[in-house]
């Protein structure tokens, strides 16, 4: 088994008028891909700002690399972790390369401009996401799934260890929601991502989350987890759930 | 990298530009100077005496490096310090009608020179006399931002929403204040000084002055566009530059500061002179684009050829007479405003 990469351990959280996380764990893997499921304000945003460090937990410890993340510079730890957010939007309008090229901030002194690498990288991210086209555009001008895939490129440009999502196909038709899970997964690193899609979720986790009323429900691999009886707690919802002979599974809700 | 010496060869024809502008900023006035009056003064021969409109040499240069030069380099100099603390104000409060003026700065300093200026500290030959305006103009700048940021204050860190909010009620407040101490102010000289310092004014500032306020604009823009990099990153919004490295509350706190640093020693200098910081920024990213170290050195000399210009016109529009800048700058700053926003719907 791989080594763990990132190691959140009864992390607790609240806001003043409620509680949204009590002692929650989790845990990435090298190359692992990771999902964190739920209903809506089960807390996953949450869970996933405390280890990016926005939000500061009430009690628990997040690791990396075995070391607390707080004994990280958020530069060093910039280097490692990239986050493709909901927040994707800004006070003034900016050229589709210069936000991708914002990934390379972490690796550069302050007197340091971009060079021709950071150029390369940009670019080549860019054509991951088929939006090298869109290069010379105003962010402005592109429709929120154009956004997340341009965020995704920043992502991609910080070439990090690994790669957390927050529903990172919100905003996307079919095609792209695949083709950027299909990217993010080729990648090889660790991913930590939230997402409502269960077929998604079946494809491309291998280890998932769930939570439920600020507690930890469930964890195990989409097979053993996506259960009716599961789904039916988690989501309050009956689904009927098909397993075909590749063990792939199919949902179908009533 | 080719886009980057286009931009720079921009830079330098609009500072050449600036150059001209305030050249003939420097000779134009009511009393007019040559450019062959301004070569003897610089190599005197005792065979010219006057100058080519009849009057003193002498008097020429005497009007020329105690009036003119010194009025023509502080607008350059503020109008840059205006026009870089609007642009970093809007970027770090993440909100496009940000400037000093609406976060309460400069009401807070017209408070402290009005109060200065009503309560008759400035009235003496003491150092405290003289410099009573200034020093009270900066102790309200500074006490304003001290309960705008305890008023922003929210989990630790400070809201820009919450920053917007309270910069609004404290430059009411401020007002308010200022307003009813004009409203008792006996003496109506004093209500005339202080109508004239709340339009801005540059007809009194020294040399020293220029000093003070040059070097502070050259501490604040080094440092600024030493962060131009974190400016952008904090421009995508709070989380988006934490994922970047970059911690936004305290690059914030250290931005406001040392933009309220710059704005009071120009308001405690120059009055309260609008509309620089909010449209000059708006205009140059319509034309050079967001990336900060561009914004910052495009409007630095953009708004050095803003008030350069402005200034001239204050002194030229009325003959012996003189508009107080800070009408001008209104006067032209929001036509151009204007434009600028139907231009952008245009594009849209």
């Amino acid at each position: 088994m791989k080594q763990v990469l990132l190691e959140a351990k009864n992390i607790s959280f609240v806001y003043p008028t409620r509680e949204i996380l009590n002692g929650v764990n989790i845990a990435v893997r090298q190359g692992q891909f990771v999902g964190i499921v739920g209903s809506n304000g089960c807390g996953k945003s949450t869970l996933l700002k405390i280890i990016y460090r926005v939000l500061k937990a009430k009690s628990g410890q997040v690791t990396y690399n075995g070391k607390d993340i707080q004994e990280y510079t958020l530069k060093e730890m910039a280097r490692k972790i990239a986050v493709v957010g909901q927040f994707n939007d800004t006070t003034f309008d900016t050229t589709v390369l210069d936000v991708v090229l914002m990934g390379r901030l972490p690796f550069k002194a302050r007197w340091q401009s971009f060079d021709q690498k950071d150029y390369q990288l940009a670019l080549a991210s860019l054509e991951k996401v088929d939006m090298l086209r869109y290069q010379d555009k105003s962010l402005s001008t592109l429709s929120g799934g154009e956004k997340q895939r341009i965020f995704l490129a920043r992502a991609l440009t910080q070439q990090p260890e690994l790669i957390i999502l927050d529903e990172p196909t919100n905003h996307l038709d079919i095609r792209f929601q695949l083709e950027i899970l299909k990217i993010v997964k080729s990648l090889g690193i660790g991913v930590l991502a939230t997402m409502h899609d269960l077929s998604l979720i079946a494809n491309f986790c291998d280890y998932i989350y769930a939570l439920k009323d600020t507690k930890m429900h469930s964890s195990g691999k989409p097979i053993e987890l996506l259960t009716p009886e599961n789904i039916k707690t988690i989501f309050g919802v009956e689904c009927k759930v098909v397993q075909d002979r590749d063990n792939k599974l199919f949902f179908s809700y009533q | 990298m080719k886009q980057n010496k286009t931009q720079y060869g921009y830079l330098i024809i609009l500072l050449v530009l600036l150059c001209c502008i305030a050249l003939w900023s420097v000779i134009s006035g009511q009393i007019p100077i040559g450019l062959n009056d301004i070569k003897h003064i610089i190599s005197p021969s005792s065979q010219v005496v006057y100058s080519e409109s009849g009057i003193k040499l002498s008097m020429i240069e005497e009007v020329l490096l105690t009036m003119r030069m010194p009025r023509v380099i502080m607008a350059m100099v503020v109008g840059a310090a205006l026009a870089i603390s609007g642009a970093v104000m809007q970027s770090t409060v993440q909100n496009p009608l940000a400037d000093p003026f609406l976060l309460g700065i400069s009401s807070g300093a017209s408070l402290g020179a009005t109060i200065a200026i009503v309560l008759g500290f400035e009235v003496g030959e003491s150092i405290f006399s003289e410099l009573s305006i200034p020093v009270m103009a900066f102790l309200g700048a500074s006490v304003a931002i001290l309960f705008i940021f305890m008023l922003s204050l929210k989990n630790n860190s400070v809201s820009t929403l919450y920053l917007i909010l309270a910069g609004t009620v404290i430059n009411a407040f401020c007002a308010a204040l200022s307003n009813a101490l004009v409203y008792i102010a006996e003496d109506s000289e004093k209500v005339r000084a202080v109508a004239f310092w709340t339009m801005g004014s540059l007809s009194q500032v020294s040399w020293t002055q220029v000093g003070i306020v040059g070097v502070g604009l050259l501490i604040v823009l080094v440092y600024f566009l030493f962060h131009a990099k974190e400016l952008d990153a904090m421009m995508m919004g709070n989380e988006s530059a934490v994922t970047l490295g970059i911690n936004p509350n305290v690059q914030r706190v250290v931005m406001i500061v040392l933009v309220t640093i710059l704005t009071s020693l120009v308001v405690s200098f120059c009055g309260v002179i609008g509309f620089v910081g909010l449209t000059i920024p708006h205009i140059v990213r319509s034309l050079v684009g967001s990336k900060h170290h561009w914004t910052l050195l495009y409007s630095a000399v953009v708004g050095a050829v803003f008030l350069v210009g402005a200034d001239w016109l204050s002194r030229v529009l009325i003959p012996q007479s003189e508009v107080a800048i800070g009408i001008l700058t209104a006067l032209i700053g929001c036509p151009l405003f204007a434009v600028l926003l139907l231009t952008n719907k245009k594009r849209i």
